[in-house]
């Protein structure tokens, strides 16, 4: 039984792996760090900002938008001056603007060497990645690290989810395998797993191709749900929209991706696997064209469930952010209660969306994987 | 007058709305179809749904490529992205 749990538990890593890795390695430029001294998820932060009245003011829109990017909360370091360590953004004071704020004026100065011109002689009001790179390779003395972003910490999170949920529910039915469970938990979940193996992966592969592909989709499918979901929690500041960054979304299209191709590979042979892509008994002039744009097919697939699941997200919630916005640049009650009321029914649409969007990227991934591994052109 | 980023802005704009036009007309008429093949067979609703939702996604999906397009512009412009945002700003104000 132990070696029953160990076995779940190392299934659900390599989506886990595979999208963190995408992450940290695509998001590792330290000058991409944002401050994050105003912490929290902005729809529900505004509150604790003190500038007074923002009434006309457009620019809080923007300052809500950028919250949507990610922002660090940790990073490791490894090398340089101080060897290995570990350390919070506080230390990262490089904001990529040039101004500094002088303690003692109260006001912003600028250094003049600091600052950069763009091609028509106007200042440029942020530091480039580059000229970021090199003060932070001057302030650690080289080395190398990554940090850590609230993506990563609610993909941990959805992950920690998956395997509390799952796994105590799966092995006490495993136990009683005469009768089935009963009680709330139970029976959500059996819900959603049968609805998932029978009428998503049953329906397109058939049961016997399908059975070893069961646990791969359902984790696809409930970690993306949990994630959406997630996104809909303010969790302060290691709290953000997971599946609305296209690193995390574009990971998870390259699991699927790389399980088309070694199912394929291990149902049919290395060299008919890629036989498959081009249809039977077609005559030999329209092979140039086929092959191209079969080859291309089978890289815009991913690329579509990416930007699908990423855009679908990443609008529902700017126009959450917008309308909450709303109630901050009218500043006044009467119009805030109607745009409260049209904020909680796209916050409604968004948890309906939540639901497609998950139930979508599985489908298609069905779909893709039971083309290649039963072709039937 | 340096118009360049105020046009990169309608450009944006212009670009969402229009491909709100082809999606929502083609998914209307995806949606129109569907409700008369369940009409005329109400046995075949489940078979019909379920091609009815795979194509949705496709076509929205094409959609959103075409608003993910416009959401690049407008928040480069603004300077919004990050590095890929001041890439978008050097190359729009160069333009």
């Amino acid at each position: 039984m132990v070696s029953g749990v160990v076995r779940k538990v190392l299934a659900t890593l390599p989506p886990l792996a595979m999208a963190s890795f995408f992450l940290l390695f695509s998001l590792a430029d330290p000058g991409l760090a944002q401050e994050s001294h105003e912490g929290a998820e902005a729809a529900h932060e505004e509150g604790h900002e003190d500038h007074g009245s923002r009434a006309g003011d457009s620019s809080l829109f923007m300052e809500l938008f950028g919250h949507l990017e990610p922002h660090a909360i940790f990073g490791v370091w490894m090398g340089g001056d101080e060897g290995f360590h570990v350390f919070t953004p506080h230390d990262l004071d490089n904001s990529d603007e040039p101004f500094e704020l002088n303690p003692e004026t109260g006001k912003l100065e600028v250094d003049p060497n600091d600052l950069q011109w763009d091609s028509h002689g106007n200042p440029l009001l942020h530091k480039s990645s580059q000229s970021l790179n090199e003060e932070w390779d001057e302030m650690k003395g080289g080395g190398m690290g990554f940090l850590i972003y609230n993506i990563n910490t609610v993909m941990w999170i959805a992950g920690l989810l998956l395997m509390l949920i799952f796994i105590p529910v799966a092995s006490k039915a495993r136990r009683r395998s005469g009768e089935p469970p009963r009680g709330a938990a139970y029976g959500l979940l059996e819900s959603l797993v049968q609805f998932v193996r029978d009428d998503m992966v049953y329906a397109v592969m058939g049961e016997g191709a399908g059975r070893r592909f069961v646990p791969l989709f359902l984790t696809q499918f409930f970690f993306v749900l949990f994630m959406n979901m997630m996104a809909l929690v303010p969790m302060g500041h290691v709290g953000g929209t997971a599946t609305g960054n296209l690193a995390v979304t574009g990971g998870l299209a390259l699991t699927t991706l790389i399980w088309i191709h070694l199912s394929g590979i291990r149902e049919h042979g290395f060299v008919s696997h890629w036989k498959n892509f081009v249809p039977q008994g077609l005559p030999w002039f329209v092979l140039p064209i086929i092959v191209p744009v079969e080859i291309l097919g089978m890289l815009v697939k991913p690329a579509a469930l990416t930007i699908r699941l990423f855009a679908n997200l990443t609008a529902g919630h700017l126009i959450v952010l917008g309308l909450f916005g709303l109630v901050f640049f009218f500043d006044s009650i009467p119009i805030a209660l109607p745009i409260m009321g049209m904020s909680i029914a796209i916050y409604c649409l968004e948890l309906f969306v939540c639901f497609v969007q998950a139930y979508i990227f599985t489908y298609l991934s069905i779909v893709f994987l039971g083309a290649s591994v039963h072709p039937d052109h | 007058m340096d118009m360049g980023l105020g046009l990169v802005g309608l450009g944006a704009g212009l670009g969402a709305g229009i491909a709100l036009l082809g999606g929502g007309g083609g998914i209307g008429r995806l949606a129109a179809a569907a409700m008369e093949g369940i009409a005329r067979q109400p046995e075949a609703a489940g078979d019909i749904k379920g091609g009815m939702i795979i194509t949705a996604a496709f076509i929205e999906g094409a959609t959103l490529f075409a608003v993910v397009v416009c959401l690049l512009l407008a928040l480069g412009a603004s300077g919004y992205l990050g590095s890929a945002g001041e890439a978008i700003q050097v190359i729009e104000s160069a333009g």
